[in-house]
């Protein structure tokens, strides 16, 4: 049993690593879009703000790398984080400026955002890698130094339990460490409490005070940032820096989506969900770990749809249960107008 | 008393007083009423505004002068047949789509769900049309189109069911059903394909299953479908005793049980029209144009649908309009790509985003009402009186007048020609549905 058990321990290896980073994106989007939801705003150009978060990162980093031969570790490691949060906290402000100050629909304006997103950011990877003429589409150097183990130097003699929870670079780590943040943040802090009481009822906490205006512009915005950061984990990590024009990023934005439900809008369930997501998401690649290797494309779609059931069962047995600590922003999708009754 | 009734004349004459009101730069209250005239000219400015938007940003990416592109986005969607004709097909089943939704959203139900429903039927055909080669092509079409109306109708109704027993929230919901359906038809291509790397069109020898061209192209027959449904949706909405219930419903749920009705039903059944046309759809798309199943039939229409059906404010002619202008964009940009090289397929995207944001943002200005403080409004009304925009005013009353009249002869005009043929078939779905009725209380 043992020996079967240590036979298969490679695999296991490798699915789990691949699918931390996998999980740390989704955590990404959904820690962004938790701090939306919590103000009543459901954005659902998540992503759409996860590409362009990506998009930017890769712009950055590659302008970057392509305009000095000897780039400064500091630079390489700022403008792309930069250059994603700002980006997708733009994209966060025109979000929350047309739900906000023009009252548009929050999920007509969120899916527009997705497409725009998507084309904006699609658009734009490709336009620049054929710009600068440069020789290859990767932003190498950067992603070499995001995916910097964090804490193991010599990978030479290395223990298989070390290498799957210590091997992975700063933002896996920082992922977890943000989710723990934002949780003390919005159930400890009295900016987090009037956050949460303007998602249950913005008209009361107007009336106690609290600017509504300013909060939802400022959770939507570093929201959106947020978000971004995880499109930017999928380029300069996940695909190690090479610029793809596919549609993973917009399909693991709805499975951040989707996270923000299953983990019941609580930061520290977003984390152990976003790794079992991701472990079902890539569950085909790594199917070796059942020790068979007959499993079929077909099934692995199955498998695929499972966070999306799961989550289907959750909101079923939230709205169920009827549980104060588990449902949803009370005015979620809902906008704000002070004169109305 | 009097510090309370002069308050204004006080801050503006004594700024020094403590108890002065601090007056916003800018404040917005609701409009009451909007005129059709009003409306549509805020629309139209919105339409070209976003249009200017696009003609720069595509010169200031490719170069091209404004001329060429305005020239290459004409050229891409009409100056040949084969254009023309994609660019109606397209909108069309669009317009499908958004049709679908209408009833959903009239009730407020936010069916986001609409790519999975596509799916979903499109799925349930391509069933039919693999595993059912006995048929004869007639029987073939006709359970093909059975099959996906009901299976876009039981996609869109489980959430409906979950929505009225549990209220569970119908946006997410609908979105989580999406994907599912995705993985479903992935399951199924997956399944069929065998170690190919995509799947071969279905039947493309025997050709069952293939719906029936008028002329050369596929897109005559969806375009008469689509008008059928789009009047089929404008009676039922407007005419029936079923539109009015949803209207009530979307007004207000307690009202509509108050006036007793069973609105666990109305919901469901609304659900199931709004997923069964979403199901058609996919039918029209694996029967009518791609003959095959993929993860991304439908091409995210139904995506682009609810913005479709949420602009046009639920009125057949403006969805189809909506639809048509989308198609424009779309295909114009795909063809200024074809003229500059640092464009890629993504451009379309772009335009057509900023077109939506442009449309979604002037409803704003439709519905609300910008009121600017005592000193802007006092140069505000300076400039009101300048001769200019007198005569502009002038103008403008003449002009929406004109408007308003030649819009009500043009209604009064179709009223007129589907006045006969309207009555018949109201009068035959008053027969159905008050049979039905009549069924469900015994």
């Amino acid at each position: 049993m043992i020996a079967y058990l240590s036979n298969l321990l490679p695999a296991v290896e490798s699915w789990w690593t691949s699918a931390i980073v996998l999980a740390t994106i989704i955590m990404f989007g959904a820690l962004g879009e938790i701090i939306t939801e919590k103000s009543g705003h459901l954005n659902l150009g998540v992503p759409g703000i996860m590409l362009l978060g990506g998009f930017a990162s890769f712009a950055g980093a590659f302008i970057y790398e392509n305009s000095t031969d000897t780039p400064n570790f500091v630079l390489l490691l700022l403008i792309p984080l930069v250059c994603a949060f700002s980006v997708s906290a733009l994209a966060g402000l025109l979000y929350s400026f047309f739900t906000v100050t023009l009252k548009a629909n929050q999920n007509v304006t969120g899916l527009a955002l997705t497409s725009f997103g998507v084309g904006i950011g699609s658009f734009g990877g490709q336009f620049i890698i054929d710009k600068t003429h440069a020789v290859s589409a990767y932003a190498s150097k950067t992603s070499a130094l995001f995916r910097k183990s964090l804490f193991i130097k010599d990978f030479t003699n290395i223990n298989a339990f070390v290498n799957m929870f210590f091997s992975y670079g700063f933002v896996v780590y920082a992922a977890i460490i943000m989710a723990v943040l934002i949780h003390f943040f919005l159930k400890r802090s009295r900016a987090g409490l009037n956050l949460r009481a303007i998602g249950e009822n913005p008209a009361t906490a107007d009336a106690a005070g609290v600017n509504v205006t300013k909060y939802k512009y400022l959770s939507t915005i570093i929201g959106g940032g947020i978000s971004g950061l995880g499109g930017m984990v999928y380029v300069l990590y996940y695909s190690a820096g090479m610029w793809t024009t596919n549609n993973s990023i917009k399909a693991l934005g709805w499975l951040a989506v989707a996270l923000v439900i299953f983990a019941t809008w609580k930061p520290l369930n977003a984390i152990w969900g976003s790794y079992v997501f991701a472990l079902l998401y890539i569950f085909f690649e790594h199917s070796n770990v059942l020790g068979q290797n007959n499993f079929s494309s077909a099934q692995s779609s199955i498998v695929k749809m499972l966070p999306y059931v799961v989550t289907i069962i959750i909101l079923i047995v939230i709205s169920f249960q009827k549980k104060r600590e588990n449902q949803p922003p009370q005015s979620l999708g809902v906008n704000y107008y002070r004169e109305e009754r | 008393m009097n510090n309370k009734n002069s308050s204004s004349q006080v801050v503006n004459n004594s700024p020094s007083i403590h108890n002065k009101v601090k007056e916003p730069f800018v404040r917005v209250t609701k409009r009451d009423t909007s005129t059709f005239t009003f409306r549509t000219i805020i629309h139209c400015f919105a339409g070209l505004l976003s249009l200017v938007m696009i003609l720069v940003f595509l010169n200031q990416v490719t170069g091209l002068s404004f001329s060429k592109v305005w020239k290459y986005m004409i050229q891409g969607s009409f100056f040949t047949s084969t254009s023309r004709h994609a660019l109606i097909q397209d909108a069309m089943l669009l317009l499908c789509v958004a049709l679908a939704l209408t009833p959903a959203f009239k009730m407020k139900f936010w069916n986001i769900g609409a790519q999975g429903q596509i799916i979903v039927g499109g799925l349930a055909a391509a069933i039919v049309m693999w595993y059912c080669k006995g048929f004869n092509n007639g029987t073939m079409i006709f359970v093909m189109l059975i099959a996906a109306v009901v299976a876009g109708g039981i996609w869109a109704i489980i959430p409906a069911f979950f929505k009225v027993k549990l209220n569970a929230n119908e946006t997410l919901f609908t979105l989580m059903m999406n994907y599912v359906g995705i993985q479903f038809a992935e399951y199924f291509i997956n399944k069929w394909k065998g170690q190919s790397s995509a799947l071969p069109t279905i039947n493309s020898d025997s050709r069952l299953g293939y719906l029936t061209k008028i002329g050369t192209e596929p897109f005559a027959l969806i375009a008469v479908i689509v008008s059928l449904i789009a009047l089929f949706i404008y009676i039922y909405m407007n005419k029936t005793k079923h539109g009015y219930e949803i209207s009530v419903v979307g007004e207000s749920l307690n009202t509509a049980k108050y006036a007793g009705m069973n609105t666990g039903k109305i919901i469901m059944r609304t659900l199931f029209l709004s997923g069964a046309l979403c199901g058609l759809c996919g039918f029209l798309f694996v029967g009518g144009v791609d003959h095959v199943i993929s993860t991304s039939t439908g091409k995210d229409y139904g995506f682009t649908a609810i913005i479709v059906t949420w602009v046009a404010n639920f009125n057949p002619i403006a969805m189809a309009l909506v639809s048509f202008l989308i198609m424009f964009l779309s295909k114009g940009a795909g063809n200024v790509k074809n003229f500059a090289s640092t464009l890629n397929n993504y451009v379309a995207d772009i335009v057509v985003g900023v077109f939506l944001f442009f449309i979604i943002g002037c409803e704003f200005f439709i519905n609300y009402r910008l009121v600017f403080n005592s000193k802007i409004t006092a140069v505000l009304d300076k400039i009101k009186n300048w001769k200019v925009f007198r005569f502009i005013a002038k103008y403008y009353g003449i002009f929406a007048n004109k408007v308003q009249s030649i819009y009500q002869i043009c209604v009064g005009a179709i009223n007129k020609f589907f006045a006969k043929r309207v009555s018949s078939i109201l009068a035959l779905l008053t027969k159905i549905f008050s049979k039905k009725s009549k069924e469900d209380k015994e």
